[in-house]
């Protein structure tokens, strides 16, 4: 393990310690609720976590992709109706781009925007997550040729608010005329899109991992015909399939940080979203059927998981999109160029 | 959480070479092979391919120099596995030997047994086939009841084993077969492995023709066979743990992601032909990327575990149901995509690989451990059983 990864590693146990103290069943409610818990993300603040992959210079940890997965899952497997995701991802980009890092939440906003010649940004977002929150968000703009990073104060924003699977508290952003406070460097006009979908893939092996454990101990615990379902050869079967996609979905997402790290950003954050959407999806349905009605209620917390993953594998594109992305290009380079393509 | 270990285990970039020499004699010797013939790749044998490897130096890679190997590490070794299977290679005469069965006479064997059989199958000279199943003992391999009984100077073995690859071309047999009490009673107890001469007076080998029309299975009778006591591999009683052991080798290799391979190629230029992919043909192609890639990651990670000296029969099941899986829904992915009839012979590479495989594809999820006792080592693996 590299230095950077420890790191990594002590930061997510930092995350899960908070967590243990002060998450849990109320934190999800208040903020599915529509409240921000300021003090909660202080904390997080305060621990240094959004700035991890933001340069030593500037106060951070400069961690790689490698290094925060830990992190990144470990937010997945509580759940988090926070943005640390994405701030993590927003401060490296701004860092990258030589803009200012402020001790704020700072979210991404996906969607098709311009940059008029009064640096002025137009355009429609795609739903933004955890919204009233968020101080700052950062998009790229087109202007001309170019991709422009802008960071915008998230006080400028027209939004309404959205239903979303996972209850975060989401808006539909529409721009006209926003000046932002920071118009960066240019960019690649995919990477934000390209970024939040590794990391959700991340959060969602995190979220598997959890689901996983619930599932285990449920089966384990609950008995009928006189004996834990666990000893039911047909639970097993569920279980195992939860057991062997979790196990695929980790391998998926360390194949994505160490593509990223090695400057194949593009093909680590398909592979990995793809994956890991195909594994949401069995899992998602084999969890609830381990669970029974129980699973089922607004009561149990199996939900908060199982809706995180389902709203997850849907943003920055699905595994459908990112399948898609992989196909065309296999296609494109045609038969004898896909082995070489696998083993790079 | 996850009740598995699967780190990631990464190809260095010193062995490209390597990989390029293997590619660029492959794509040469590729030229006589038909596409029925490339369908089959591991399970079709030829012997003057597998001395033209051993020749090479890609066969026993990793044995010690000492017994004809070349010291090469496991992951050279999967590097010139890979390719053979990528390009259709029919590896059957020295697969079995490569994978299993000389790795277990390495760690196993008396140093005589080694001297006599592993320069030889590092020559790619000598095939062997792996004695395990019976009339009576499929999935339940624990009542395997053919029998070795002393005598003088060795062993009397009687009995039969069923669904063995291959055995009616192989020289020897590696089985496993009861010295101790009953099946009935004993289980896993009082089992040992032997080697056996296919040649050897009282083995006698049939065929059977499989729904493929393929003669791959065998059934082996053991009349009266006189069996020396050195060749008799590993301790009295041992037999389980050995077989366990070298299980894992045998199933998380590529040969369980990419025994269909082929048809990705195949039909990715189908597409082309046909004007390019849609969105579904490009989804479908996608999917299945995505999932090899995943799979070539988790198989590369179970050989850094063996590689350590650990026995990651869990790992290697997962690998091996997921594998067969992915290699088993390829065909079904063609059809998908293209309304491709299959037919056999065929001009058409892609629908007489599409023949043969779709035929073909049954099998996979039952050789080498059945999915449903791939699933039960799972459940343990986990805790539940």
């Amino acid at each position: 393990m590299t230095i950077e990864q420890e790191i990594g590693s002590e930061l997510a146990e930092q995350l899960d310690r908070l967590y243990a103290r002060k998450a849990g069943r109320a934190l999800l409610e208040t903020v599915e609720g529509g409240s921000w818990p300021g003090a909660l993300w202080a904390e997080i603040e305060a621990l240094g976590l959004p700035l991890s992959t933001v340069g030593e210079a500037r106060g951070g940890a400069g961690l790689g992709w490698r290094a925060i997965e830990p992190l990144l899952r470990a937010s997945g497997r509580h759940a988090s109706p926070l943005p640390l995701a994405e701030c993590v991802l927003a401060n490296a980009l701004i860092d990258e781009a030589g803009g200012s890092i402020a001790d704020a939440a700072t979210g991404i906003l996906l969607g098709d925007f311009e940059l008029d010649a009064h640096d002025r940004v137009h355009g429609h977002g795609e739903p933004l997550s955890a919204l009233p929150g968020l101080a700052r968000v950062v998009l790229s703009a087109r202007r001309g040729h170019q991709t422009l990073l802008c960071v915008l104060d998230t006080a400028t924003l027209a939004s309404t608010p959205l239903h979303s699977l996972s209850r975060v508290p989401t808006g539909a952003v529409r721009l006209d005329r926003a000046t932002p406070l920071a118009v960066l460097g240019a960019m690649d006009v995919e990477s934000l899109r390209v970024k939040l979908a590794l990391a959700r893939a991340l959060e969602m092996a995190g979220a598997l991992e959890q689901v996983l454990a619930l599932c285990v101990e449920h089966a384990g615990t609950r008995q009928q015909f006189g004996k834990p379902l666990a000893r039911q050869q047909a639970v097993q079967h569920h279980l195992s399939e939860l057991g062997m996609q979790t196990a695929a979905t980790l391998v998926a997402v360390q194949f994505g940080c160490r593509s990223a790290d090695a400057g194949q950003l593009l093909r680590g954050a398909a592979v990995a979203k793809a994956r890991a959407g195909m594994a949401a999806g069995i899992c998602v349905a084999a969890a609830h059927q381990v669970f029974g009605a129980v699973g089922f209620t607004d009561e149990h917390a199996l939900h908060f998981f199982t809706r995180r993953l389902l709203q997850w594998r849907g943003e920055a594109g699905s595994e459908l999109y990112w399948s898609e992305r992989l196909g065309e290009q296999a296609c494109r380079a045609g038969g004898a160029a896909l082995w070489p393509a696998i083993t790079g | 959480m996850s009740a598995f270990r699967f780190e990631p285990c990464v190809i260095p970039d010193h062995y490209t070479p390597l990989r390029a020499e293997v590619r660029a004699f492959l794509a040469e010797a590729g030229r006589a092979w038909t596409p029925e013939r490339r369908a089959l790749t591991w399970t079709a044998f030829d012997r003057d391919f597998s001395r033209e490897l051993g020749r090479r130096g890609w066969v026993g890679m990793c044995f010690p120099k000492a017994y004809g190997g070349h010291e090469r590490s496991a992951l050279e070794r999967y590097i010139v596995m890979e390719e053979c299977l990528a390009a259709g290679a029919p590896v059957g005469a020295h697969w079995f030997a490569d994978r299993q069965s000389g790795p277990l006479l390495l760690k196993v064997g008396t140093e005589a047994q080694r001297q006599r059989f592993l320069p030889a199958i590092a020559r790619g000279e000598l095939a062997f086939c792996i004695g395990l199943s019976e009339p009576g003992a499929g999935s339940d391999l624990a009542a395997v009841r053919s029998r070795a009984t002393r005598v003088d100077g060795g062993w009397r073995v009687e009995g039969r084993k069923l669904w063995t690859t291959n055995a009616q071309h192989c020289d020897w047999m590696i089985a496993l077969l009861r010295t101790g009490g009953p099946a009935e009673t004993e289980r896993q107890r009082g089992l040992t492995q032997f080697l056996i001469d296919m040649r050897a007076p009282g083995v006698s080998v049939r065929p059977i023709r499989d729904m493929s029309l393929g003669e791959h299975f065998n059934e082996i009778l053991f009349d009266n066979v006189l069996v020396a006591d050195d060749l008799r591999l590993g301790p009295e009683g041992e037999g389980w743990a050995q077989v366990n052991a070298e299980l894992a080798f045998e199933r998380s290799g590529p040969d369980r992601i990419l025994s269909s391979f082929l048809l990705l190629p195949a039909l990715i230029d189908a597409i082309g032909s046909a004007g390019g992919a849609d969105r579904l043909a490009a989804r479908r192609v996608g999917e299945a990327l995505a999932e090899l890639i995943v799979l070539r990651e988790m198989s590369l990670s179970v050989q850094g575990l063996l590689e350590r000296g650990e026995s990651p029969l869990q790992e290697a099941a997962v690998t091996k149901i997921l594998g067969v899986g992915f290699e088993q829904r390829l065909p079904a992915l063609v059809r998908e995509v293209l309304d491709c009839a299959p037919s056999h012979p065929s001009d058409d590479a892609l629908g007489a690989m599409l023949a043969q495989l779709t035929l073909t594809v049954p099998s996979f999820s039952l050789r080498g451990g059945t999915t449903e006792i791939m699933r039960g080592i799972v459940a343990r693996g986990m805790g539940l059983r």
